[in-house]
């Protein structure tokens, strides 16, 4: 027994720095719900893992991380509206837990279809605060995902897990219009993939836009396709 | 945060513009590359903007929880590392690596902080802030560190404790101000 009160108060500290393997931090848990002096002395330390967390060089995040952060959170949060208040909103505390858990589905669902829309490939339509709509749309890729959000006819292409060009090529991209025979309308959208497999583009109005496409192509880009079409996006 | 758990994507831009540099920062830190970090930090806020409903204020700061996850979702990602590399950049310069812009006052008074809490763990021995380190830090286990210095493992936890409730002394008046 440690002049703590518990023997295992050593194990306080490695707890707050989640130095335990993960089996032992649970059963750790457990006996702070018995144990007193474990619990006053993991509250005591906790406030220094705390400060350690601000410890470190301050640096600025990189915007891309932003930009892919709000597109999901933007999306989801659109299909949360969409659904209603009450799909979010916590139960009320007199309700039974029957109907408590008849209401949380609302919002698993609304989840669910998130990840349907962002996952899978189908579009959705969906309407902004403005009355305007909004949509995002799922593409067809040689390698990882391609997503395109439409919102007052702005459109945003975010792919991730696509393998950069080849080396001397850019990705560009296309606009195609429906019952055109004339090969896709060039944009002056070039990218290349982060070190991290990712891009966020800003694509020109998709106005009458019957799909959106990506090639590789010689740096500075091309007036007509010459490249492999690595992204199809169907704008219905 | 109300607005955040109602799903309110704009309310939930400001907790990232307001904690996303500090977040980096520790994901940086911690893996020791750009695109492990953006990895963390990615992973992290989308489970906070998923999980908004479950931040308690009289548990801390919107600040502490948001970088609590990065912390967590840090080490999950050190301890699912095949190859184990926990080579980390110097601190030396590494602002000068990334784009520099004004601070705000908020900023200032931050940057101060964290210089304090870096300077309380130099004035640690050696071996207790090394322990902290590597488990902070580094996300290694107590069963690792006591392999890696080599030591008891009696000793780690003993260190670790000792190198806590000394920082807690000298840090005890951050409580008050923290946000």
């Amino acid at each position: 027994m440690s002049m703590d009160g518990c023997s295992r108060i050593d194990d306080a500290a490695s707890y707050v720095l989640r130095a335990m393997p993960d089996g032992e931090w649970e059963e750790y848990e457990l006996h702070l719900r018995g144990c007193a002096a474990c619990a006053e002395k993991v509250a005591e330390l906790g406030f220094v893992s705390d400060a350690l967390l601000s410890g470190v060089p301050q640096l600025s995040a990189p915007p891309a991380i932003r930009d892919s952060v709000m597109a999901v959170v933007r999306a989801e949060s659109e299909l949360l509206q969409a659904a209603g208040a009450s799909a979010d909103r916590p139960p009320a505390a007199r309700r039974s837990r029957r109907l408590r858990f008849a209401v949380r589905p609302l919002a698993a669902v609304a989840l669910a279809t998130v990840l349907l829309a962002l996952g899978i490939g189908s579009g959705m339509l969906l309407t902004g605060d403005d009355g305007s709509p909004t949509r995002t749309l799922t593409g067809e890729t040689v390698a990882g995902t391609a997503r395109l959000h439409i919102a007052d006819g702005a459109a945003k292409l975010v792919v991730a897990g696509l393998p950069p060009p080849p080396r001397g090529r850019i990705y560009q991209v296309w606009l195609d219009h429906p019952n055109d025979q004339q090969p896709p309308q060039p944009t002056d959208r070039l990218f290349s993939m982060s070190k991290h497999g990712r891009a966020t583009v800003d694509v020109p109005s998709v106005e009458d836009v019957s799909a959106v496409l990506v090639t590789d192509e010689p740096i500075g880009g091309s007036q007509v396709p010459t490249g492999k079409k690595v992204i199809t996006v169907r704008v219905t | 945060m109300q607005l955040v758990r109602r799903g309110e994507a704009e309310a939930f831009e400001v907790v990232y513009e307001r904690h996303s540099s500090a977040a980096f920062s520790l994901a940086y830190r911690m893996c020791g590359s750009r695109a492990a970090a953006e990895d963390v930090v990615q992973e992290a806020f989308l489970s906070l903007w998923r999980s908004g409903a479950r931040y308690d204020r009289a548990r801390g700061s919107v600040r502490t929880w948001a970088l609590g996850i990065v912390h967590n979702r840090a080490i999950d990602s050190l301890r699912r590392s095949v190859v184990h590399d926990r080579r980390r950049a110097s601190d030396e310069g590494l602002e000068e690596r990334f784009e520099a812009r004004e601070r705000t006052e908020v900023e200032v008074a931050r940057l101060a902080e964290s210089e304090e809490i870096r300077e309380a763990l130099l004035t640690l021995p050696p071996e207790q802030c090394r322990v902290i380190e590597l488990a902070y830090f580094g996300g290694f286990t107590q069963t690792e560190i006591a392999a890696m210095l080599p030591a008891p493992i009696g000793t780690v936890k003993g260190r670790m404790r000792l190198g806590l409730e000394k920082l807690r002394a000298q840090l005890g008046g951050l409580r008050e101000v923290m946000p």
